[in-house]
């Protein structure tokens, strides 16, 4: 019983300490957060198709820095960090789930921005960005969005240069495949579809 | 061609999201989701999830199961049972609810629902849980308790005998014949793995029990004798029956994964770090393994490797699947437990000639934390 007054003794002054530190954490980790959450949020959408799973995916990736603020600050590597916390959460399946009960009510994101400069073939290759596999579409957001080099982006996704060539070059002859006629700037009729 | 379309890509992606500069997240928000991975992780840590999560540190049944390795049978199953039940699907004892389901077909209810369970013999040690409290207790078929640090057990490589830590902080062996063998009070916070010989504990080094330490590392409890010599890692994993250890080496924490090694005394058999190497098949062939990044409901995949690492099947579920533990049902099948949303729990078995059957199942009962079958053995 005298251990447990002790220990509750000494864990006054711990938690007091405990707080100043965890303010001057949480002081850092708001900072960088406010000036990196808009970024990460496009990152994620543009993985996902789904603004719901983007934000989602955003609040986990931010939530694992929190607690590994310390080390992975100290590493200097933030963002890569969340990056990839992204794209490993968008391919497990605990958010798969939690995606499929959404996507019958919220195909479409309510900020999307409907290009009209190209008479809609920007939102078809779009359409066609979000049927590439998971980890294909993530190569390509990294490399023509966030436009990383294949290196960073390996680092990234934790796969090999030649993972990242490879699935770039697939995706891309998908896209090029499945892609209207109306992707070839010389066949486009400059009229809106809709 | 390339430069045209990468061009194109570009600019529509950027179109696509490039008005976007909205900020809907509150740090008060991101702290809770943070609040709630921790208690997952440490849940998932402590195996104390749920029910059958819990199954995933629980040892073989020892006899009742229908291995094909060369494990001595403790077993005397009635006569009349055996000859009038139509086996079980699967070689292992596993819990469904508040019934234990026996190799031979035999059913035993149980007094609660166990969060885990071991086959000692022809007697059935549980584990009961309170949610409130996260309290454990050894609960015995007489009716005895145990009050355990953690609610996880692990057995030795015939399963005649199973480690606890008692909430006392002593390492426990208990074995198939009921006698009790003290190993001594240890740190606190120690999570059984696997044990090394028994059942008889009595003789200086006879038994060996390695386990996890709360905070990161591993040890190796022992009833004296000559040191047993642990190799560096963060995390044991497995102790094969002729003394490979797999383990998790490290965390990369900018991946929020590990890197896995198979030693062989100082010797390094296997290694990744795109994988997290998990169980020894009992004849100590194949290895178990999955995903280097684990969070999440459960797995993407789970493969079988053979002894140096190469892999020789994977199992991945459909889109909507996950692989929620496995377990070696002998050395050359491997029971994974599968959850999908659509059709709800399964167990399915993997061979190592690359045959897979779904044996148990689909059964929708239970929620996505909840198995509706806990097979019962060493799994991960």
């Amino acid at each position: 019983m005298s251990s447990t007054h002790a220990l509750a003794g000494t864990g006054v002054t711990l938690a007091g300490q405990r707080a100043d530190a965890a303010t001057g954490k949480d002081a850092d980790f708001a900072a960088y957060m406010q000036a990196r959450q808009a970024s990460l949020l496009r990152t994620a959408y543009l993985i996902s198709g789904d603004r719901h799973t983007a934000e989602d995916l955003t609040q986990t990736a931010f939530a694992k820095l929190y607690l590994a603020w310390d080390k992975v600050r100290d590493q200097g590597s933030i963002d890569g960090y969340v990056r990839r916390i992204v794209v490993n959460e968008h391919n497990s399946l605990w958010r798969r789930a939690w995606k499929r009960r959404e996507l019958s009510s919220d195909q479409l994101p309510e900020h999307a921005h409907h290009d009209t400069y190209d008479g809609g073939a920007g939102r078809e290759l779009w359409d066609l960005v979000q049927t590439l596999p998971r980890k294909a579409r993530a190569v390509v957001v990294l490399r023509y969005y966030e436009e990383l080099s294949e290196a960073e982006t390996a680092e990234v996704l934790g796969i090999s240069v030649g993972t990242v060539k490879s699935q770039a070059s697939r995706a891309l002859a998908a896209l090029r495949e499945r892609a209207p006629a109306t992707l070839d700037p010389s066949e486009t009729s400059g009229e809106e579809d809709r | 061609m390339n430069d045209e379309l990468t061009d194109r890509l570009s600019r529509q992606l950027h179109d696509q999201v490039d008005g976007w500069h909205d900020t809907p997240l509150t740090l008060e928000g991101v702290q809770g989701r943070a609040r709630t991975i921790r208690r997952r992780r440490q849940a998932v840590t402590s195996g104390v999830v749920a029910a059958a999560v819990l199954a995933i540190a629980v040892p073989f049944g020892i006899g009742l199961s229908s291995r094909t390795d060369s494990s001595p049978d403790y077993t005397s199953p009635s006569p009349t049972e055996a000859v009038e039940q139509e086996p079980s699907a699967i070689g292992l004892p596993y819990l469904q609810g508040r019934t234990l389901v026996l190799p031979s077909g035999e059913e035993r209810d149980l007094p609660g629902r166990y969060a885990g369970a071991v086959v000692l013999g022809d007697t059935v040690l549980g584990v009961a849980r309170d949610r409130e409290t996260g309290e454990s207790r050894l609960v015995r078929e007489d009716g005895t308790e145990v009050a355990l640090s953690t609610p996880t057990l692990a057995t030795n490589s015939d399963a005649s005998a199973v480690a606890y830590v008692r909430a006392d902080d002593h390492v426990v062996v208990e074995s198939f014949d009921g006698a009790v063998f003290d190993l001594g009070e240890q740190r606190a916070n120690l999570t059984p793995v696997a044990l090394v010989g028994g059942p008889d504990c009595s003789a200086p080094g006879s038994c060996a029990a390695w386990v996890n330490r709360g905070e990161g590392g591993f040890e190796v409890v022992q009833n004296g004798g000559p040191r047993v010599q642990a190799p560096p890692g963060v995390k044991v994993q497995d102790v094969a029956a002729d003394g490979r250890v797999s383990v998790v080496t490290r965390a990369v924490q900018t991946s929020g994964g590990v890197c896995s090694a198979v030693f062989d005394g100082v010797e390094t058999d296997a290694d990744s770090c795109t994988l997290t190497y998990g169980r020894f098949s009992p004849d100590g062939a194949h290895l178990s393994a999955a995903p280097a990044y684990r969070d999440g409901l459960g797995d993407t995949f789970v493969a079988i490797l053979t002894a140096d690492g190469e892999e020789v099947l994977r199992y991945q579920p459909d889109d909507s699947g996950v692989v929620f533990s496995s377990t070696w049902e002998d050395s050359s099948h491997l029971l994974a437990t599968t959850f999908d949303y659509a059709e709800g729990w399964s167990v399915v078995r993997l061979g190592v000639d690359g045959s897979t059957e779904v044996v148990l199942g689909p059964s929708p009962r239970g929620d996505d934390t909840t198995p509706a079958y806990g097979v019962i053995g060493p799994a991960d």
